[in-house]
């Protein structure tokens, strides 16, 4: 999976939002905010990445138990899903 | 085509109906070229949008969103919220329809003196550093407007609850309530980019709460209490 490029990361009053822009725009109907986690996670997405490379890069940089990491990756992927802001590549 | 005077801005527009009716106030004399030129493809926004009853819906809602999208360029943006003027300053209330927006706003104009600046889209400019609320043509059902502007006081979005309390909202919780009911479809990324960094300024120099309240007149008390601050 990676981002969706019709979504933009931005900062908005000292927040973290993911928006979506063009075609995106009109089905959206809700928004992203971001805490330091979840941009790191985002920037990641950038190229193509699984739950387990998304874990691994948490559990690198922030010393956290994997248990804990993969439950934070899975939860905000299910989010970025739910928007469409990333897109998974056919099998 | 007509000529128009809205949020300090010269617009110019050919419309009917209820548009034409609600518009009337903002009438003005031409002088010189217009800032804004309106149109709207009535027959496409039909067909997008096949809820809608008639093409003088379709006019005014779309003739509001091409307003909205025009304001970006001066500085300008809006809010979906019932608007009042107290003390000089207007005051917004924000949420969902249906929410309660209007039932609020009336209380405030009831007991204490508020009038209606507007009652469903409310224009927001950040002029020479201050943000400012106009009243639009757009203000829903009960075309409560007026035209003028006067500085922006505070921001509240409502939700119906078993008490009344209010709170500063963080920004964090503001944006996506303020996007939600603010410009939020647009096609364009140098629009939404600038929509957002309209959010950021009004985020940082404008108070925002949420209001939690039931339908009754302690509400608009507490509301009033912490958004002009205890004299």
């Amino acid at each position: 999976m990676k981002q969706n490029s019709a979504f933009l990361l931005r900062e908005v009053a000292g927040t973290l939002v993911i928006v979506p822009v063009g075609k995106a725009a009109a089905e959206f109907s809700g928004m992203i905010t971001l805490n330091a986690t979840s941009a790191y996670l985002w920037q990641l997405l950038e190229t193509e990445q699984t739950v387990q490379t998304l874990t691994d890069a948490l559990v690198a940089r922030y010393e956290v138990q994997q248990s804990k990491a993969q439950q934070d990756v899975e939860s905000f992927v299910s989010k970025l899903k739910l928007v469409g802001a990333i897109t998974e590549d056919a099998q | 085509m007509k000529r128009y005077a809205i949020a300090q801005l010269q617009v110019d527009m050919d419309v009917s109906g209820r548009t034409l009716q609600q518009a009337e106030p903002y009438a003005c004399e031409a002088e010189g070229p217009a800032d804004i030129i309106l149109t709207c493809d009535i027959g496409r926004i039909m067909e997008l949008n096949p809820q809608l009853p008639n093409e003088e819906v379709a006019e005014y809602l779309g003739m509001g969103a091409a307003f909205a999208r025009e304001l970006l360029a001066f500085q300008g943006t809006y809010l979906h919220a019932s608007a009042v003027i107290l003390d000089g300053k207007a005051y917004l209330f924000s949420a969902p329809s249906g929410t309660g927006k209007s039932t609020h706003t009336e209380k405030w104009c009831r007991l204490f003196g508020a009038t209606y600046l507007n009652d469903d889209k409310p224009a927001l400019r950040l002029v020479d550093g201050v943000w400012m609320a106009y009243g639009t043509p757009w203000s829903g059902k009960h075309d409560l407007s007026d035209p003028k502007g006067v500085p922006l006081g505070g921001i509240a979005f409502l939700r119906r609850g078993q008490e009344n309390s209010i709170r500063r909202l963080p920004s964090k919780e503001a944006i996506p309530r303020f996007m939600s009911q603010s410009l939020w479809r647009v096609s364009q990324q140098a629009q939404m980019e600038k929509q957002l960094m309209l959010a950021d300024s009004i985020l940082r120099q404008i108070p925002i709460w949420e209001l939690t309240c039931r339908n009754d007149d302690d509400a608009a008390r507490v509301a009033r209490e912490a958004m002009l601050g205890t004299i």
